[in-house]
């Protein structure tokens, strides 16, 4: 896989505070990449300066193998997490509107337009203004105005905030949509749990460099403890192999040193204890982050 | 791309029942305000005015100029000779007004005892002392002589202009005069118009997702065009109003409107100033609107740059009286200024030839200057949603 955005050496610092330093990765065509990190970390500064929109310091920010300019928006859609509509517009003008932006002619750019209210349940606000719609439907909007022009590669600015739980659900799905037809997707979160649902490589900010960046699986089993959960209907102790806590779905086995989960099976065995089931636990992203950004 | 955003610009102005709303409302109030104006001051005229008296109101009038002609004194005016007993009278409200003629009139003024009513009539009677003395000298004329006095004189004037014969007949004004007004229209509106825009895309969180798309001049200047379609919609919406004002209330102009001169070098030289002006007034605009936070603050701070646009308004006495005296010549070049004053010089003179040339270079380099700044500032405000650029950044490379 050939790779769309490639980012080398980057730095950016505002005034004296350093933001983003030395800064190295990249994003390969047709995957979900989740780019995580606290808030304030430097993730849209990193995107901003990807397209842009800022300069940066130091370092080489590509985008299909060039410095990003206006030309390439026909092939990215951008949803910037400060985000906002033309309030006094209507929702099929809005969304007209951009795709003309992005090089898409009127009459292509109003039945696409169509096509997506229909996706998204909003056909009959059609010739609503934005102002009329709520928040989630104004939302919906901002991301069709994003997606429009049906671009390769996707650059989402944390896409869910302000989302409730089933418009987040929407965009999630759309997300995985549009990642089965082929686009490169790109997106930030501070959430996870997001992160987990769909990103196939993650890049973990953590005070302006990357602490972990790889494969979902990889970075998961590096910080993998061999925590494994086991139900029994017996009671279950620490020994000398692994400590023992328990919780309302079961038991969980830490081991005291790095052993494989067989070690701890034989010795659930040799101390007679009946298993009714024996899952090891691979940590959450969750966990990772936090024992990343401590 | 740049006319998809001028049309955006145009008819997000356009439709908003606001535009229609000003732009109807603007003759109309400035027709209500001088209609108020107008009747007030007449109004006031008439209650200053003294004509005749009352029964029970008495002036006295002592004269010791010998000017005085007793035979124009209407009735309840009566001829006094002692001052001091006259002045008592008033003080006891025994009389309404004592006016008194001095031997050595004019030199020494005429001294007028009257009571106090509010400050702008205790000068009531000074006019009436006045009529009583010129009256007086105009009853010794005869019948031709004050014929002549009082009928409007008739004059035919020929000016000369270095050695030419020039016209400079009212009619001649009207076309540069037409640009002044326009000027005015276009400053007011269009830097309202331009101001809003750019702040409303960044107060609504718009401005990232266009950036992303554009770059900042494409936006800009596709602001400037669909912004200046809309002025000119809005002057030819005026200019409209105002000929179907004059056929409906048969307004008679002190003009002959067809002897108004086309003068196509005129127009072309105001549209050119005219149109250099705006782009001057819109960069800044634009510069303004990016640089603070909101629209609210950026309005209070543009009104620095429409004043400074306008303020020769206030000087325009100086500036007709002596069109190529120091103080319009200096204006004529001033960042911001210098438009409306060339304008008003246009109205009443020719402009030398190296001073027009001098002040468009003022204007052209005014144009490059705040448009240099209006993108820097957009580049450094337009993400800045919480607090304004600092000053010193806009010359920081």
């Amino acid at each position: 896989m050939s790779s769309i955005i490639n980012i080398k050496n980057f730095s950016k610092s505002f005034g004296n505070k350093t933001v983003i330093k030395d800064l190295s990765f990249e994003v390969k065509e047709g995957e979900v990449f989740a780019f995580l990190g606290a808030n304030g970390s430097g993730k849209t500064t990193t995107i901003r300066a990807l397209l842009n929109i800022y300069t940066s310091d130091n370092g080489e920010l590509k985008i299909f193998g060039e410095d990003y300019t206006p030309d390439l928006s026909n092939k990215i859609g951008y949803l910037p997490e400060e985000r906002g509509l033309y309030l006094n517009m209507t929702v099929i003008d809005t969304l007209v509107y951009f795709a003309q932006l992005k090089g898409i002619k009127k009459e292509d750019a109003l039945e696409r337009s169509k096509d997506f209210l229909k996706l998204v349940g909003l056909e009959s606000k059609e010739k609503s203004v934005i102002k009329s719609l709520s928040s989630g439907q104004q939302q919906k909007i901002q991301l069709g105005v994003s997606i429009i022009h049906d671009p390769k590669l996707l650059i989402l600015d944390e896409p869910t905030k302000g989302l409730d739980p089933v418009n987040r659900n929407l965009l999630m799905n759309i997300i995985k949509e549009k990642n089965r037809l082929g686009k490169t997707i790109i997106f930030s979160t501070h959430i996870m749990e997001e992160a987990e649902k769909v990103a196939d490589r993650v890049l973990i900010l953590s005070q302006g460099r990357a602490a972990e960046y790889g494969k979902l699986g990889e970075i998961k089993e590096k910080y993998n403890e061999g925590k494994i959960l086991v139900r029994s209907e017996q009671k279950i102790d620490s020994n000398d192999v692994y400590l023992v806590k328990e919780t309302s779905s079961g038991y969980i086995l830490k081991p005291k040193k790095k052993v494989k989960p067989e070690t701890i099976l034989k010795q659930l065995v040799k101390d007679n204890i009946k298993v009714s089931s024996f899952t090891p636990l691979l940590p959450k992203l969750d966990d990772i982050f936090i024992k990343i950004t401590k | 791309m740049i006319w998809i955003i001028a049309k955006r610009e145009y008819f997000s102005v356009v439709k908003k029942k606001s535009f229609w709303l000003s732009t109807l409302l603007f003759p109309i109030m400035i027709g209500v305000i001088s209609f108020i104006s107008g009747y007030s001051s007449s109004q006031a005229e008439k209650l200053f005015e003294l004509k005749e008296l009352d029964n029970n109101q008495q002036i006295l009038v002592q004269d010791n100029s010998g000017i005085l002609n007793p035979e124009i004194l209407p009735q309840g005016f009566i001829l006094v000779d002692d001052k001091e007993n006259s002045i008592e009278k008033i003080r006891n409200g025994e009389s309404t007004a004592f006016i008194y003629f001095p031997k050595d009139l004019p030199e020494s003024p005429t001294e007028i005892y009257s009571e106090y009513i509010s400050p702008l009539r205790s000068d009531s009677y000074n006019m009436f002392a006045e009529n009583l003395i010129k009256n007086s000298i105009i009853s010794t004329l005869s019948e031709k002589q004050v014929q002549t006095l009082s009928s409007q004189m008739q004059f035919q004037v020929t000016n000369f202009q270095d050695g030419e014969m020039v016209d400079k007949s009212l009619e001649t004004f009207i076309i540069p005069g037409i640009g002044v007004a326009i000027f005015f229209v276009l400053v007011t509106f269009g830097a309202s118009y331009m101001i809003s825009s750019v702040s409303e895309e960044k107060e609504s969180r718009m401005i990232e997702i266009i950036l992303s798309s554009l770059r900042p001049r494409t936006l800009i200047l596709g602001k400037l065009l669909g912004l200046l379609g809309v002025v000119i919609t809005q002057v030819i919406l005026l200019i409209i109003m105002a000929i179907l004002s004059l056929q409906i209330f048969n307004v008679v102009l002190p003009i002959n409107i067809s002897q108004i001169q086309i003068d196509l070098s005129t127009i072309i030289l105001t549209t050119i100033y005219i149109f250099l002006a705006f782009i001057v007034i819109a960069n800044s605009m634009v510069g303004v609107g990016a640089a603070l936070p909101t629209l609210k603050e950026a309005q209070g701070f543009s009104s620095i740059f429409i004043m400074l646009s306008i303020f020769p308004i206030y000087l325009v006495t100086f500036i007709l009286a002596d069109p190529d005296g120091t103080l319009a010549v200096v204006l004529s070049h001033m960042p911001l200024s210098g438009a409306f004053t060339i304008l008003f010089r246009n109205v009443v003179g020719n402009i030398k030839t190296i001073e027009i040339f001098t002040t468009l270079g003022s204007l052209i380099l005014q144009v490059l200057v705040s448009y240099y700044f209006a993108i820097k500032a957009f580049e450094l405000g337009a993400l800045k949603f919480n607090d304004s650029i600092s000053f010193k950044s806009l010359f920081q490379r």
